[in-house]
């Protein structure tokens, strides 16, 4: 008896495609070199390296407190480094007043003036790209979905709202890079869905956008690279694709495990294989489901089914930061 | 819900913005806009002329109704409050309320850019530290002649309806080329007098990042200031030099000056007026270079 290859699944929620790699030069936008920042005792980045080029969507990873905002705040000259160095396109730091016009950022949370509307707020702070009219804050206003609000005030305004007036300003002026720090932190579902769309709208006109965020599934649907740091430091970068697609897994229900197991061990040495009733989840390198499905078959054991379970993000977060907490003494 | 879906509209404009850095005037108007828009703007200015002229009203109808020396008549009793007395006073009052409202301004246009979070868009985009603090340093100055213009208009006016309603002679004839120019000099006086208390306020604020430690500091110093003068003034000669080293004594030095026609106060046991001047230009220098030199250096951001 012969089961289908299903559709790949990861743990009850629908898997994400390999997303074609996006088309990016080679050009380097940002390029941080083992860039550290201190406090007194307390390193909050910790000899970081990364570089993101023209036209990717960048994620940066981390947990509360890893150092994603020193970081950041040291791209964006709000931090000095205490050692290495951080550039954009191909500058050095020292060059900011020519490079950070050409750049886009929420820091940290969106930040504006409480006593004025979301519109008066663009209005001031246009004054700091020249050249942004009144008619380009109108379509900024349109583009974050804040027309119906624009002229309410910013104190009276939701978390969502707060978040697209941030995304507005860091549209305002059509930057090349845009740097969003938390991006959808507040919008509801369907917020943050916008936003995704938004963003990979925005990387199709050819904007590099870096993203730092703890939503795991919302980088993982649109980034193409990411870097993940804990504690400071880099413990992980690499394709998104390639993080969620290493080591899947084989989950295999059939109706007399033991035997299975065995047939399996024979086909694949090393293999990790757990089992739980009549389900069999393998784990090993060099998966080959349908040689596996087959063997079975041929054995005359009955598959009732047979996934391959890819990776979350959230998973191969996990792991990475597991493993790095694990080697990091106490 | 006000809010509405992201469209599907572009999001790079149809014509080309160049990137570049604002000018030091954009700056300035930035930071106008945003104080003109702010309610405590009018809030503090309205306070200014409100007090100046119920002050006078008050002094006015106190003066009126309470009984004169012998050979003492009305119209020389309230000459404090027509023309040309009326400067002396005025200028006085602006330099007292003046200071404290300037204080909180002052403070308000660097400490509400910490407290709110907006410091880190400032300077993250791009804009060099220093043309920021100035374009806030110039707008504070700004400010300064404001509200000094408002506090004289309050109190002008209030004289001119003191004059009308209290059936005294609107005299104007003490107006002439010298006494004009002793009008502007009271006014660039006590410009800088205050601006001396805005920059303190404005510079421990930079240090500080907070706008209520700059306010308190700021309207604190004037209160612990002249007690300190006081408890000096026990002193002796000791006591007397340190305190011509105060900012209070040398602001009294120059306001001091602030009269039109006969001075009938003595100024003994003040600073002498070019010093005092020259004493507080360096102050005012100094804090305006600490102010540059910590903004520039220190890092602007916290979190993880």
């Amino acid at each position: 008896m012969s089961a289908q290859i299903t559709t790949p699944r990861t743990n009850g929620r629908p898997v994400r495609r390999n997303k074609r790699r996006r088309e990016r030069s080679a050009e380097p936008i940002i390029r941080a070199d083992h860039l550290t920042k201190r406090y007194g005792a307390v390193t909050a980045v910790d000899d970081v390296s990364f570089e993101v080029r023209r036209g990717e969507i960048y994620g940066f990873l981390g947990p509360n407190g890893s150092g994603k905002s020193t970081t950041i705040g040291m791209l964006l000259g709000l931090v000095a480094p205490s050692s290495g160095s951080i550039g954009l396109f191909g500058k050095s730091l020292d060059e900011r007043d020519e490079t950070l016009p050409r750049v886009g950022a929420i820091i940290e949370s969106p930040a504006f003036y409480p006593y004025l509307s979301g519109r008066r707020n663009l209005r001031v702070l246009a004054d700091l790209r020249p050249g942004v009219t009144d008619k380009r804050i109108d379509e900024v206003i349109e583009i974050v979905g804040l027309s119906g609000a624009a002229n309410r005030k910013y104190s009276e305004y939701s978390l969502g709202m707060k978040q697209r007036l941030g995304i507005g300003w860091t549209l305002l002026h059509d930057p090349e890079l845009l740097v969003l720090d938390e991006p959808t932190n507040g919008l509801d579902p369907a917020g943050m869905a916008e936003v995704r769309h938004l963003i990979l709208q925005l990387a199709s006109e050819g904007k590099t956008i870096f993203i730092s965020s703890h939503l795991l599934n919302e980088i993982e649907q649109v980034c193409d690279r990411v870097t993940i740091i804990q504690r400071g430091k880099l413990i992980a970068e690499g394709w998104v694709d390639e993080m969620v697609n290493s080591e899947p897994r084989l989950l295999v229900r059939v109706d007399a495990p033991e035997r299975a197991e065995d047939i399996v061990r024979g086909l694949l040495q090393g293999a990790d294989i757990v089992i739980d009733d009549n389900e069999l989840m393998i784990s090993a390198e060099g998966l080959r489901p349908a040689e596996i499905n087959a063997a079975l078959v041929n054995a005359g054991i009955g598959v009732e089914e047979l996934h391959t379970i890819q990776h979350s993000l959230e998973e191969a977060f996990l792991d990475l930061t597991n493993n790095a907490e694990q080697e990091v003494p106490a | 819900m006000t809010a509405t879906n992201l469209t599907a509209a572009p999001a790079t404009p149809a014509t080309t913005i160049p990137a570049g850095q604002p000018s030091f005037r954009d700056l300035v108007r930035m930071e106008l806009r945003k104080l003109r828009y702010r309610p405590m703007t009018f809030v503090i200015f309205g306070i200014m002329a409100a007090l100046l002229s119920g002050l006078m009203a008050i002094g006015y109808i106190a003066t009126r109704v309470s009984e004169r020396p012998p050979g003492v008549s009305l119209d020389q009793d309230v000459q404090s409050f027509l023309f040309p007395g009326v400067f002396q006073d005025g200028f006085g009052i602006i330099g007292g309320i003046g200071a404290i409202l300037l204080v909180v301004i002052a403070a308000a246009v660097i400490g509400s850019e910490y407290s709110w979070g907006t410091i880190r868009v400032l300077v993250g985009s791009g804009v060099p530290r220093a043309r920021l603090i100035a374009s806030k340093l110039v707008t504070v100055a700004l400010v300064t002649i404001a509200l000094t213009l408002v506090g004289f208009i309050a109190f002008t006016v209030t004289s001119v309806g003191i004059a009308i309603f209290g059936g005294h002679t609107l005299d104007m004839s003490w107006l002439n080329g010298s006494t004009a120019i002793d009008l502007l000099l009271m006014f660039v006086r006590t410009i800088f007098i205050l601006f001396v208390s805005a920059v303190l306020a404005f510079t421990v604020t930079v240090f500080s990042r907070s706008l209520a430690a700059g306010i308190a500091v700021g309207i604190g110093f004037m209160v612990f200031e002249g007690i300190a003068v006081g408890l000096l003034g026990l002193m002796g000669n000791v006591g007397e030099t340190i305190s011509n080293f105060l900012l209070s004594p040398n602001m009294n030095a120059i306001s001091e000056l602030n009269y039109i026609g006969e001075r009938t106060w003595s100024s003994d046991g003040l600073p002498d007026p070019w010093r005092a001047a020259a004493l507080l230009t360096a102050y005012t220098v100094a804090m305006i270079a600490a102010s540059f030199w910590i903004f520039r250096r220190r890092d602007v951001s916290s979190g993880g």
